[in-house]
């Protein structure tokens, strides 16, 4: 045993140190890029790719980056220069992933995804360092009534509107008088739920019977789904990502003699592969989910499906449309600088000028560059702020599950 | 006579351990407020004895997973922070080879072996479920206790083993580090899908409204026997008898010849094992799997443990049962989105009543 101890001792030293050096030649790499020239657009992006937001985050950065790949590809003049961080959808890793980006010199930053994080980044990061942020898929409320100087965005629609349509959803169209909600308790969940009680009780005179809180990564919610059924409500909303509502809805079909009661879902639970996973047929499920066809939807298509072999997911192409409008806003202004690229946000996207879409950004870019009026035209819908950052209006998809995906069933605009 | 002597034993009690008193008291009240309830209707029989079945279900496999926990703490003395993602390393390990076992030929060995995931293997296709594929389970229960023995062997001997003489703090620490490498490893390989196990349909029973899921059953009952297991195996054979004595003490063990690195690798040995089979029987019952089912389930099995006495494996048998019918029996009062907390006030009380645990100087036995 001793020689072998001994033999260990010096095999142990001399990885640790080619780790070392390995360690050190990553450092260096670092420190060498950062900064950048009048033609470089520097974007952070920062988004969650592992936790709550695992299964849709990994594609929603992947559309980012294709806009990036447009725009690095034109012959154009212009390179942009990308920092990646993940927020593991956690908010302490969001904002020290933001720090990490305004460190290096990052004026503006495409993300981040959860509204928890977007609004923890926005508020300790991104506000009181002056940079630019335009989220994808932050869809709370509460983004609206940041205290942002302007400079926070989304391209997403806010869940005041989503809330209130599965409120109108639940009452015209399924003629529900009751209904219970089970929503993840963070930003989302929240806004969601107050969004759709208000409108509820106070438009249609309906009842919300019970509003249930639950925490990701329960080992079971049997308890939350019994105390959100208690006085049997006709519908029930849950709120939430398919992490747990895999969970939740297997505790649904396994402890409750109610499979074929009505159930609303928001955005956040619309994955085609949930009836798979959760092991049972879903066809009492609907939901909405902000609807993603603007102009240069077919164009933004193929390309994707080109460049990654898939076809594009939820909040792909609003994720498309942040980093694109980030980018011609910062050409606009010329050069890395926060409140600059604030002041282009709105006019690069108001209508009037010249029209840009995903086939032409590579061009579209040089043009702002060149101080034309641009107009930029949504792959996602109509891309135009108001005066919170938010969309000034939006199109949903009211959708159904099938036994194996889920299909529109029509298209509303709010 | 007898009378004065329990008279002034009580007052002793009363003098002296006013805390007690006070939460034996509140104790009291909340049993009868249950009575109460269930007289005037506020709760019915059938929620009683649903929460009491769930909560013995949670308590079951916190119970089991913290055996492992508690082992390694009686002979090494340190946390293990990396038991959290053992427990998943076993239900990743067992629930591969049972989806490997169940759908070979129906599928591409590459989806099955990654347990569907990105590759979509619907759970329903497979339907693996306890009536409908019983040898796939029991073969992925095997090879989760065997991995996750063999896994926990291999940490030892790189990680745990160069560090034998350092204190408790270093080698928790160290243990954060190796839980986070597994679970990194864990995402690398499985990506971090929250992915469905269970399909077909899944046997149940009711009795009197209340259902017992086949699922659950099978959990609580191959839990028992497991735990037997470990009871006789430390109480009747020469090697559990060689680990109380070196829980007891370590020095003395090792005077008295028993060869104590031996023993180290034993307690390893089983306590992974065991700590595999939890992972797997866990994600059975949840039907799901992801890559931070123990680290998500680790404070929980922490509490079981403590409330049970650090370092006694029978005190986290029973801490994860007491622990896991007092977080679902909290139902009672509170509404389920506060039910954690119920489990941790119940832990904070005894460490106030009684530090050291439920079955505290006992250790390993």
């Amino acid at each position: 045993m001793g020689s072998v101890a001994m033999h260990d001792t010096v095999s142990r030293r001399t990885v640790m140190k080619s780790i070392g050096a390995a360690g050190a030649v990553g450092l260096a790499g670092c420190s060498a890029d950062g900064g950048g020239s009048e033609n470089t657009i520097s974007m952070g992006i920062l988004m969650g790719v592992t936790g709550g937001l695992s299964e849709v985050g990994p594609a929603i950065r992947d559309a980012a980056e294709l806009a990036v790949k447009q725009v690095q590809d034109a012959d154009n003049g212009f390179s942009v220069d990308t920092q990646f961080e993940n927020t593991e959808t956690k908010p302490s890793r969001g904002v020290s992933g933001a720090e990490a980006l305004i460190n290096g010199g990052y004026p503006m930053i495409c993300g981040g995804l959860a509204s928890s994080v977007t609004l923890q980044v926005a508020e300790n990061v991104a506000i009181p360092n002056q940079a630019v942020m335009c989220s994808p898929s932050a869809t709370s409320p509460d983004v609206a009534s940041l205290e942002d100087n302007d400079f926070v965005y989304r391209t997403p629609p806010t869940d005041k509107l989503q809330g209130s349509l599965l409120a109108q959803i639940a009452a015209e169209r399924r003629e529900k008088e009751s209904a219970a909600i089970l929503f993840l308790n963070n930003a989302y969940g929240n806004g969601l739920s107050n969004g759709f009680t208000k409108t509820f009780e106070s438009e249609y005179g309906g009842e919300v019977l019970n509003q249930v809180s639950y925490s990701a990564g329960r080992s079971s919610y049997t308890s939350q789904l019994q105390n959100a059924l208690d006085g049997d409500p006709e519908t029930l909303v849950i709120i939430g990502y398919p992490e747990s509502g895999t969970k939740i809805f297997r505790n649904f079909y396994e402890n409750f003699n109610r499979a074929d009661m009505d159930i609303l879902v928001p955005d956040g639970l619309r994955a085609d592969d949930l009836p798979g996973n959760v092991g049972h047929d879903m066809t009492n499920v609907r939901g909405t989910n902000p609807s993603s066809a603007g102009p240069g939807i077919e164009y933004f298509r193929s390309a994707y499906e080109e460049e990654y072999g898939s076809a594009p997911g939820p909040f792909n192409q609003q994720s498309f449309d942040a980093a694109a409008v980030l980018m011609l806003a910062r050409a606009a202004a010329g050069e890395d600088d926060g409140t600059a690229i604030r002041d282009q946000m709105r006019a690069v996207t108001d209508s009037g000028g010249e029209a840009v879409g995903p086939e032409n950004l590579g061009a579209g870019v040089s043009l702002a560059a060149d101080g034309n009026e641009i107009n930029y035209q949504g792959v996602s819908g109509p891309v135009e702020f108001d005066e919170n950052g938010d969309l000034a209006s939006a199109v949903y998809n009211y959708f159904r599950y099938t036994a194996n995906g889920t299909e529109n069933i029509e298209q509303v605009e709010v | 006579m007898a009378a004065r002597d329990y008279y002034s034993r009580g007052q002793n009690i009363v003098y002296n351990r006013p805390v007690l008193v006070v939460f034996a008291v509140i104790g009291v009240f909340l049993v009868f407020d249950i009575f109460r309830q269930l007289g005037t209707g506020t709760i019915t029989a059938t929620d009683l004895v649903s929460y009491l079945w769930n909560g013995l279900v949670l308590g079951m496999s916190l119970g089991l997973a913290g055996v492992g926990l508690s082992m390694t703490y009686s002979i090494l003395n340190f946390a293990n922070f990396a038991h959290g993602d053992l427990i998943t390393s076993g239900a990743f390990a067992g629930w591969a080879t049972a989806f490997l076992i169940a759908g070979l030929g129906d599928f591409s060995v590459e989806a099955l072996v990654l347990i569907g995931g990105p590759i979509a293997v619907g759970s329903n296709e497979l339907g693996i479920n306890v009536v409908n594929t019983p040898l796939a389970l029991l073969a992925g229960l095997l090879v989760a206790a065997v991995l996750t023995a063999a896994l926990s062997l291999l940490l030892d001997r790189i990680v745990f083993k160069p560090m034998r003489s350092a204190d408790g703090v270093t080698l928790m620490i160290a243990s954060v580090g190796v839980a986070l490498f597994l679970r990194n490893f864990l995402t690398f390989s499985f990506l971090t899908d929250s992915r469905g196990l269970t399909g077909g349909n899944v046997p149940q029973f009711t009795l009197g409204g209340v259902t017992f899921g086949g699922h659950q059953i099978t959990l609580v009952l191959v839990a028992a026997l497991l735990m037997l297991a470990t009871h006789v195996l430390l109480q009747y054979t020469k090697i559990g008898t060689a680990m109380r004595a070196m829980a007891a003490n370590k020095d003395l063990a090792k005077v008295t010849g028993i060869p104590t690195e031996r023993v180290v690798k034993l307690t390893w040995g089983i306590g992974g094992g065991l700590t595999g089979c939890a992972g797997f029987l866990i994600a059975l019952q949840q039907g799901t799997l992801t890559v931070t089912m123990g680290w998500d389930l680790l404070l929980l099995v922490f509490a079981a443990v403590i409330l049970g006495g650090v370092g006694s494996i029978y005190g986290a048998m029973v801490g994860g049962v007491i622990l896991g019918i007092a977080s679902r029996l909290a139902l009672v009062w509170i509404p389920a989105s506060f039910l954690l907390a119920a489990a941790f006030v119940l832990m904070i009380v005894m460490l106030l009543v009684r530090p050291s645990g439920l079955f505290s100087g006992r250790t390993t036995a």
